[in-house]
């Protein structure tokens, strides 16, 4: 599958120690009709995606990334519903479980 | 106090920055999605550091980390979140919503300090401004010392003044002698009998504005208090 392209790919800084959340969007006119966000940790001076949600493969969906990047867990989101409404579910996701799926991932990279 | 992971140890403080910034994202791109042009001033590929209007700690936190990005050479964007949408000439004219980090270099007033400044006193946002000039720029909030703001003209870089937000709801009850501002204020969506009625602990009503001088002194009483 080829890989999305976003317009945007802003990257919002969440702490003073390396933590972001990247976002990206693809635009059609006055309409977002795609997005991704990816929690990202700074490890050994090195950014790393922790957890990347999207819309791709047709379905709304968090991917659990390994320190290589890799996708080691798929979350199905909730589909059917407007575009806004799943970012707000992602953003709750994020906000109830990133200090898990942060302590994972170092985990897994010893 | 810490909170766990395997191998590194975030603080608390960090922590909840990182809790109180994914909520500020929320409320700036809920925002985006309802008007995508939101984002049109937006560089596609920005660091961005998200300065919340009613929120000082987490303004001054952000600040923090701005510097530490444009220190690692990144092009760093300020972007205010949540600025009144209401008509009000003080700040809707020119509004100013973003920044380029390295652009700030804030300059204090020239003019006698003994000049005399304008406040305005905003009800529905609980929010106080003072004006060292007599002119319609709009300046954009930079988080300053304690709950405040300085008003930065981005063009001139010229500090108008103050913003202080939270103001009868917070500030006051830390250092009542700045409620005499209150009542000097040029009063929008208030009148004086609310304002007296909002004011418990007060000094006495004095009737001159108070100079730039002076309110520098009780700006900086204002930090130490906080």
């Amino acid at each position: 599958m080829p890989r999305v392209v976003y317009d945007t790919d802003y990257s919002i800084t969440l702490s003073t120690e390396g933590d972001y959340l990247r976002v990206g969007f693809i635009r059609d006119r006055m309409e977002i009709t795609e997005f991704r966000v990816q929690y990202e940790t700074t490890h050994d001076g090195r950014v790393h995606p922790v957890i990347r949600c999207d819309c791709a493969h047709g379905f709304p969906h968090c991917d659990i990334l390994d320190y290589d990047g890799h996708n080691i867990e798929k979350i199905r989101l909730p589909e059917d519903q407007p575009l806004k409404h799943v970012f707000d579910r992602v953003v709750d996701e994020l906000k109830a479980q990133w200090r898990t799926y942060r302590a994972a991932f170092m985990e897994r990279q010893q | 106090m810490t909170a766990q992971t395997a191998t590194i140890t975030l603080s608390d403080e960090t922590a909840t920055m990182i809790d109180a910034n994914l909520e500020l994202s929320r409320r700036f791109f809920a925002a985006a999605f309802d008007d995508p042009s939101l984002l049109d001033d937006l560089p596609a590929d920005a660091t961005v550091v998200l300065i919340p209007f009613d929120d000082p700690g987490l303004a001054r936190a952000n600040m923090v980390a701005a510097e530490r990005e444009a220190s690692l050479g990144k092009r760093v964007v300020l972007r205010i979140v949540g600025l009144p949408s209401t008509e009000r000439s003080e700040w809707d004219t020119n509004k100013v919503e973003q920044i380029q980090f390295t652009t700030l270099r804030p300059r204090w007033p020239d003019h006698a300090e003994s000049t005399h400044a304008a406040i305005h006193y905003f009800q529905d946002t609980d929010a106080l401004v003072i004006r060292f000039y007599d002119d319609d720029r709009t300046g954009a909030p930079v988080p300053w010392r304690g709950p405040t703001y300085l008003l930065v003209d981005i063009q001139s870089q010229d500090v108008l003044g103050y913003l202080l937000p939270n103001f009868v709801g917070s500030i006051v009850g830390a250092a009542p002698q700045l409620g005499s501002w209150l009542q000097q204020a040029k009063l929008h969506e208030q009148t004086p009998e609310r304002v007296r009625l909002l004011l418990h602990d007060v000094p006495e009503e004095t009737d001159s504005e108070p100079t730039v001088a002076g309110v520098r002194e009780g700006i900086g009483d204002l930090a130490l208090a906080g």
